[in-house]
């Protein structure tokens, strides 16, 4: 019974030494973990749902490639934040990791991001509000181009 | 450059966020409208409407989440735990909504 008392106790104690390192570095890492995967799952997500929205648009309306381009720039944006997140740890524990960076490099590479995150940010939102525009004016208009394309369109192409 | 700098551009950027974001979804209830009269690809326009809320929703979180922040500090692990969730959720809905499109494009 005691050496499976002891057994129980050991991710208490594993715990605790997170959490002490967690003090002495001065970042939440169970939190950043998190944030890192849902960045990454967010990337996959867009990544796949991009290309599916290309597609359609080669094979229907238009109008899906808005989206697409706003998925795609979408990914951009998880990206940036994903290293925002890694240089975030990395000028914390900077002195413990054993990474040769300057401070010059690593603000340089700090402003970059802190510039490019608001900017794409942005563009994704505006595009994706056009994509829908058009998505709306082509259902009102023509609802049979939303799936398929317009045969004027076909003619024009050949 | 200077932390002020980055303050408006955050700011700038999150108002223009938010208006687009409120304006898509306008958008998105119109096209709930369109499609009470549609009975076909029910499963497709379910899942575009719910990954485009998500969407919005997301957007709405980081631009509350970077002026909130700029105001009380203490807000930004708040926001940072919301974005995750959504991302997550978001990542889900992305792909049922790419699986639903595939079956349509065959």
């Amino acid at each position: 019974m005691k050496k499976l008392a002891f057994l129980a106790g050991i991710p208490l104690l594993m715990i605790e030494n997170v959490n002490a390192l967690e003090n002495i570095n001065q970042i939440d890492m169970s939190g950043t973990m998190v944030q890192l995967i849902a960045y990454l799952l967010g990337i996959c997500g867009a990544a796949y749902l991009a290309a599916g929205l290309w597609l359609r648009s080669e094979k229907g309306s238009q109008s899906w490639k808005y989206l697409s381009v706003s998925m795609i720039l979408f990914v951009f944006w998880n990206i940036i934040g994903t290293f925002s997140i890694l240089l975030d740890v990395l000028a914390v524990r900077k002195s413990t990791s054993g990474i040769i960076i300057s401070d010059e490099t690593l603000n340089t590479y700090i402003i970059i991001v802190k510039i490019l995150d608001p900017v794409i940010a942005v563009i994704v939102f505006v595009i994706l509000l056009f994509g829908l525009k058009k998505i709306i004016d082509a259902m009102r208009t023509k609802p049979w181009t939303v799936f398929s394309k317009d045969e004027e369109e076909e003619k024009s192409n050949e | 450059m200077n932390e002020e700098f980055f303050v408006v551009l955050n700011t700038v950027a999150s108002m223009i966020v938010i208006i687009c974001t409120v304006l898509s979804f306008q958008l998105l209830v119109g096209i709930s409208r369109e499609l009470k009269g549609l009975k076909t690809m029910d499963l497709m326009w379910k899942n575009f409407i719910i990954m485009i809320n998500l969407f919005i929703l997301l957007g709405i979180t980081r631009a509350v989440g970077s002026i909130g922040t700029i105001i009380f500090e203490g807000l930004q692990p708040v926001f940072e735990a919301l974005l995750s969730v959504t991302l997550i959720l978001f990542f889900v809905f992305a792909i049922q909504l790419s699986l639903s499109i595939e079956e349509i494009t065959e």
